[in-house]
């Protein structure tokens, strides 16, 4: 392992031209398991949760029916009915359905499930009873109840103090550490970029650019878990948009209209109807309104396409009312705007015990709730707004309901009840670090910190030799057994914290794994998911607090008004590098489909001025009124520099 | 009986799925238009001379779905008449009784599910023709 300080933000801030503030960032001091409101939830669940315990201790103890008693020990314990009547195949079926239907519950929400399945399993056995019970049932089964609750205490206990003890010697090493907090960029940084990069870009622009009916490349597996085409869409305009940011700032044209069809995709019923099944299971309500409730997997990913749609192309079409409306064709139909959905989610946030507020019925992931805090961050900067006292509630909640003393994560909370559940620690921990940062950076350096403490090794064979079963599914396609998609989500971390060593690592340890395949200029990684390849794209065009200035920051005020690149023909010309400084517009462009004659459209540039083009023999060109101009015949054969400059 | 089948079928189905490869995208095609700035709508420079690739997903066969339906309601009202009403309970008497009476629809609802889930099927779903990425690569 290595012990983190020195090398957790290599490359720091300062060496960008950039003010810094350096902050302590130790791991609050917890004296109880559960934070205030997972315990009222947790308290409140108990008292339901005795009710029925109660009815089935009296049930079975009062000396009544066979049936009677086995209702009362079915009541206790699921598969405790069974016990009594001397079943115990059909008391390890009722406990495995038990578990199945909490299984079903997390993955879709529907609430009555597991109460129906304790119930009904304890109702059988009552049923079947025979003329004699399994006397010793009547001790048996309470005993194994009060066993189950003691056993439990005792061991959150245990691993409670074992996790303080473990959070105060990670506190003492993180005296030591200051985490950079970076404020806005002067000249956000810009590079050109590679093939590599053009190739896997070329990927995500296929997908992007087809006509909003035709969805070639997705997977459709199902709408409501992972898989979901849903968080395609999202990681297509985040990779795209991420690319626009660090690459070609100063490019719109098949960019920009990449990022609008994914936004105007998701608007299309195959990937929000689902909801109104969720719903009504989930809330037993009958709404299919996509926003209203809850569905912060469909909201707040969508609201953070909008932000960085209209962050980086200044394009502000669905500010609109009713530009965004959900309808599927019939009699419903949901008018919404980036505005109304930004207005949603804080009140969402801010409705919430928790600050957080549920993905399917029930259940609060942090990283999908951060979404929704970023498309809060970024409507506020685009409309004069102050999202800074949202951030602090949500790190407060944070900090007291979803952080276990040793600084990792819950991941999962049930909402409802306040029970937490095991889920992939490296994925949802590597999820967070790039999209907390905008909002909590000390927290999400912290967390990388830690990650990079526990999970990397750059001196060993693997950089990740420790990573857990869970973590080995593509959750975009649900295969199990290989981690690319934990790997993946583990670079994108790193490279948005600066940690190029181990981005650089995990990249060649992924090269090494998986193949790659080309069609077209275009290319992914063979038999990892959609969004698994997406996901990459989005990493590979990441840079250091790259998320953090987009979505807290924005473009700088040069970039918003200097000349830019409106138009080039796709695959013809490849841009690898647009920026401007304000006046001049600089451009690094490449053949995609083999040499070519062909023409160029820039806008941004001073009603009626003249520009020089080098790099094509100092050609002249005039904006129009609107700041518009043409440049034609442009041979395009390989790597062509252009730099457009005032006259 | 029928519960676990169909639970069986969609985690089945699913994860079949999941196991297809993806088909690469079209390649995208954008021209520049004649003002600066001024783009064709989505989709209109696309070439649609392939009609595989045209047009919104077409449906799944037909008679993998009627497999399922017919299959699935028949092992579900045949086991609502034995198991709830005491009919023709006869059948479980043979066992060639039982696989072609009671078990016809579970075995028609099953082997619908397969062919929902075969490869060509799955390219129907996700809206491609069931040519695979390397032969739209050698056209």
């Amino acid at each position: 392992m290595n012990a983190g300080p020195a090398l957790a933000r290599p490359a720091a801030c300062e060496q960008r031209d950039q003010p810094v503030e350096m902050v302590s960032a130790p791991i609050p001091r917890r004296d109880h398991p559960n934070g205030p409101v997972t315990r009222r939830r947790l308290r409140r669940t108990f008292s339901v949760l005795a009710c029925g315990w109660a009815i089935g201790a009296i049930a079975l103890l009062a000396g009544g029916s066979p049936a009677l008693e086995a209702l009362g020990a079915g009541l206790l314990l699921p598969g405790g009915g069974f016990v009594a009547t001397a079943a115990p195949v059909w008391a390890a079926v009722s406990l495995a359905a038990f578990v199945l239907s909490l299984v079903i519950y997390w993955a879709f929400g529907p609430v009555l499930l597991p109460p129906a399945v304790w119930i009904a399993t304890a109702a059988i056995a009552s049923v079947t009873a025979g003329a004699q019970n399994w006397q010793q049932a009547r001790v048996t089964v309470p005993a194994a109840l009060v066993a189950l609750l003691a056993g439990g205490t005792l061991i959150q206990q245990l691993v409670f103090r074992a996790r303080r003890r473990r959070g105060r010697q990670i506190n003492q090493r993180l005296a030591a550490v200051k985490f950079p907090i970076s404020s806005a960029p002067f000249a956000p940084v810009v590079e050109e970029s590679s093939e590599e990069d053009l190739a896997s870009l070329r990927y995500a622009l296929d997908l992007a650019l087809q006509p909003l009916d035709q969805w070639e490349g997705f997977s459709f597996l199902d709408q409501f878990r992972e898989a979901a085409v849903r968080y395609q869409l999202n990681f297509l305009q985040y990779a795209v948009a991420m690319s626009q940011y660090t690459r070609t700032p100063a490019f719109t044209g098949y960019l920009a209209e990449a990022q609008r069809n994914t936004i105007e995709k998701t608007l299309d019923p195959r990937v929000w109807r689902y909801w109104r099944w969720e719903n009504l299971w989930g809330n037993l309500r009958w709404e299919p309104d996509p926003l209203k409730r809850d569905n912060v997997m469909l909201s707040g990913y969508f609201g953070t396409m909008l932000g960085m749609h209209e962050t980086l192309t200044g394009d502000r079409r669905y500010e609109a009312p009713g530009s965004l409306t959900f309808s599927n064709g019939r009699r419903e139909s949901f008018p919404y705007d980036f505005a109304s959905i930004a207005e949603l989610m804080r009140g969402h946030l801010e409705g919430s015990p928790f600050c957080m507020f549920p993905c399917e019925p029930s259940w609060i992931y942090p990283f999908c709730s951060s979404y929704a805090l970023n498309t809060v961050l970024m409507h506020d900067r685009l409309n004069g707004g102050d999202a800074s006292e949202l951030c602090e509630s949500f790190r407060a909640s944070f900090d007291r309901d979803f952080l276990r003393p040793d600084g990792r994560i819950v991941a999962i909370r049930n909402g409802r009840m306040g029970f937490s559940i095991a889920a992939a620690p490296t994925i949802n921990e590597a999820v967070l670090v790039p999209w907390l940062n905008p909002g909590l950076p000390d927290f999400a350096q912290r967390l990388w910190w830690l990650m990079r403490e526990r999970d990397i090794d750059l001196n060993g064979p693997d950089v990740l030799p420790s990573i857990s079963d869970l973590d080995r599914v593509d959750v975009g396609n649900y295969h199990f057994g290989k981690d690319t998609f934990a790997r993946v989500m583990v670079t994108l971390a790193a490279r948005e914290m600066g940690d190029e060593e181990v981005a650089t690592a995990i990249q060649n340890s992924i090269d090494d794994r998986v193949e790659t395949e080309s069609q077209n200029g275009a290319r992914r990684y063979r038999g990892l998911s959609v969004y698994g390849n997406l996901a990459h794209t989005l990493g590979r065009f990441t840079r250091q607090d790259a998320m953090r200035e987009l979505i807290a920051f924005g473009v700088p005020a040069h970039w918003a008004r200097g000349p830019r690149l409106a138009g080039a023909a796709y695959p013809d010309v490849l841009v690898a590098k647009a920026v401007t400084d304000g006046r001049a517009l600089e451009l690094v462009l490449r053949p995609g489909a083999g040499p070519v004659r062909t023409s160029l459209a820039f806008e941004r540039l001073e009603p009626g001025a003249n520009y020089v083009v080098d790099g094509v023999g100092q050609q002249r060109i005039v904006a129009d009124g609107r700041g518009c101009a043409e440049l034609p015949n442009v041979d395009l054969g390989g790597r062509l520099e252009l730099l457009v400059r005032p006259a | 009986m029928l519960c676990c089948a169909l639970l069986l079928a969609l985690a089945g189905i699913i994860l079949r799925r999941g196991q297809a490869e993806d088909p690469f995208p079209p390649q995208a095609r954008r021209v520049v238009g004649e003002r600066p700035g001024d783009w064709i709508a989505p989709g209109a420079a696309f070439d649609l001379a392939d009609p595989a690739r045209s047009g919104s997903p077409r449906r799944p066969p037909r008679l993998a779905w009627l497999l399922i339906v017919v299959g699935g309601g028949w092992t579900l009202l045949s086991e609502i008449a034995m198991h709830g009403f005491g009919l023709f309970t006869f059948v479980h008497d043979s066992l060639a009784l039982d696989v072609v009476f009671h078990f016809s629809g579970f075995w028609a609802l099953v082997f619908g599910v397969y062919l929902l889930q075969r490869p060509a099927a799955q390219a129907t779903l996700r809206g491609t023709s069931s040519r695979t990425s390397r032969e739209t690569a050698a056209v």
